[in-house]
């Protein structure tokens, strides 16, 4: 994603940003949409839930 | 105030003040004077709450005159990290003035600490919103490390590490969402616990990411660790350390050599396996165990991080983005831009590594590797390159400690060491869920072997 690009998008989502963040910014929305990605990769069962979990008891 | 009663146990404190050897008013002044003569050089507070910690100390002066028991803690001066509401006082995260909110009662965990007789000595400076690892904080300054006062003390509790370290409280209170307070402890020569998911209450805390935050105890002891978190906890895990044997025969330490062990500074490396041997010679058995998928661990805790974050800010985030620092910008806006299916994705892969990690207990009681892949790094407060560097600690530090928030397993550092630069390292130890007792005894037979904890940073 470009600056421009990332510009144009957070426009879109109704965000003001400040273009001095912007490439940053880009980098990091690359970084988490491909840390996202490798998440697909697990082999999670069917029955994997995202809600149950051992140690949540809160 | 003498270097003695700065660095004494909060056990010892506590019996001090019980036995009317000290006053809880001799002890807090003493405290408060420290502080106020090595505040300047570390920036650990953003609030001394002089005040405050005199008449708590006037109250546990009477009540150990009237012979009433006085607390586990009896006049044990305590630092909250300042996202923590104590009544009476701001809450100010480290955050712009406009998000500050004033307490009208304590968290459970500050009332829960009060309550044992703690003294509520100041509110320690941390990472902004405790989004980020450095601790260069735009409102406050940066918290300097005591072993280093060029370098970061890692975060984002790093004014409740650097205290502890320095003697300006005998515990700290800090909060943990992926190494918050493994990483200060191990980049400042602390102890630090991050305690199973739910078992110490978050409620009063301003939350980073709901599923992932953690409350957690700072001591200079794994003994003094176990009485804070007993309080905050409300368990005792005291009596296992005081029963329990100095030596490991018949514990399992497992060895997680792929990804824990990886990419780790040579010196970190050097130290923390003569730690591992250092728990064999004690009778451990020292097995290596996999944890397959744990590279993924920090994808999860990346977009579950990043989604909760910004749900919570979203609306200041609309209004008055300008408020933030330039890196929590950067962190708080990248969660516009993933979607509810990342974040599912990223709360199913938790349930599946969860299960994972968890069978990696079978063939061992603890695990043990580096809390951080190298020591502090120096303060980068160049405004061009300050925020690049923020988020790029922040992946590095985070590597071996976010995994442990996302599967929600107890995690305690401890240190191991020093480099030749004379920067502590730490050894992280994990247990299974709710397993703080077993992980402590383990950590206080290490550190009673080691002796690693008697050393002090130079600043008097």
């Amino acid at each position: 994603m470009t600056d421009e690009e990332l510009l144009a998008a957070a426009a879109a989502l109704g965000l003001r940003l400040d273009r001095r963040i912007a490439r940053e910014l880009a980098a990091e929305v690359e970084r988490v949409r491909e840390a996202a990605h490798r998440l697909r990769e697990l082999p999670l069962e069917v029955d994997t839930t995202p809600f149950a979990g051992e140690t949540d008891e809160r | 105030m003498s270097a003695d009663l700065a660095f004494a146990p909060a056990a010892e404190i506590a019996a001090r003040v019980r036995s009317r050897e000290l006053t809880a008013r001799q002890v807090v002044e003493a405290f408060l004077e420290r502080i106020e003569r090595l505040q300047k050089r570390l920036n650990a507070f953003t609030q001394i709450l002089s005040d405050l910690a005199l008449e708590q100390a006037r109250g546990i002066d009477e009540a150990v005159r009237a012979g009433r028991a006085p607390g586990p803690l009896a006049g044990v001066p305590v630092a909250v990290k300042d996202i923590i509401d104590v009544a009476g006082t701001a809450t100010t995260a480290g955050s712009h003035v406009s998000f500050h909110r004033q307490a009208v009662r304590d968290a459970p965990v500050a009332a829960r600490l009060r309550a044992s007789g703690a003294v509520l000595i100041g509110k320690t400076n941390l990472h902004e919103f405790a989004y980020g690892v450095t601790n260069i904080n735009p409102h406050y300054g940066p918290v300097r490390n005591p072993w280093d006062l060029r370098r970061i003390p890692g975060g984002s509790s790093g004014g409740s590490a650097a205290a502890v370290s320095a003697g300006l409280c005998a515990g700290a209170i800090g909060t943990d969402t992926g190494g918050s307070i493994r990483i200060p402890a191990s980049l400042c020569g602390v102890v630090g616990i991050k305690p199973t998911y739910s078992l110490v209450p978050t409620g009063g805390i301003v939350p980073l990411s709901w599923s992932l935050d953690h409350a957690g105890p700072f001591a200079r002891s794994v003994r003094d660790l176990a009485l804070l978190l007993g309080v905050m906890a409300g368990r005792d895990y005291l009596s296992a350390l005081e029963g329990g044997r100095a030596d490991l025969v018949g514990v399992r330490v497992g060895v997680p050599r792929t990804f824990f062990w990886e990419r780790v500074d040579p010196e970190v490396l050097q130290l923390t396996e003569r730690a591992v041997d250092g728990m064999r010679q004690l009778g451990a058995h020292v097995v290596e165990v996999e944890l397959p998928y744990a590279a993924h661990a920090g994808s999860a805790a990346a977009v579950v991080m990043s989604v909760e974050a910004t749900a919570f800010h979203e609306r200041h985030l609309r209004t008055h983005v300008g408020d933030y620092g330039a890196d929590l910008q950067v962190r708080l806006l990248r969660g516009f831009f993933l979607q509810g299916t990342d974040y599912l994705t990223a709360m199913r892969a938790r349930s599946f590594l969860r299960q994972v990690f968890t069978s990696a207990f079978e063939r061992c009681d603890v695990l043990a590797a580096p809390a951080t892949q190298v020591a502090a790094a120096a303060i980068d407060e160049d405004p061009d390159s300050s925020a690049g560097t923020s988020l790029a600690m922040s992946v590095q530090l985070t590597r071996f400690t976010n995994p442990f928030n996302v599967t929600g397993l107890p995690a305690l550092s401890l240190p191991c060491g020093f480099t030749a630069r004379g920067l502590p390292v730490g050894l992280q130890l994990v247990g299974r869920p709710y397993d703080e007792g077993h992980v402590l005894r383990v950590g206080a037979a290490y550190e009673a072997a080691a002796g690693w904890a008697g050393r002090r940073p130079a600043l008097d």
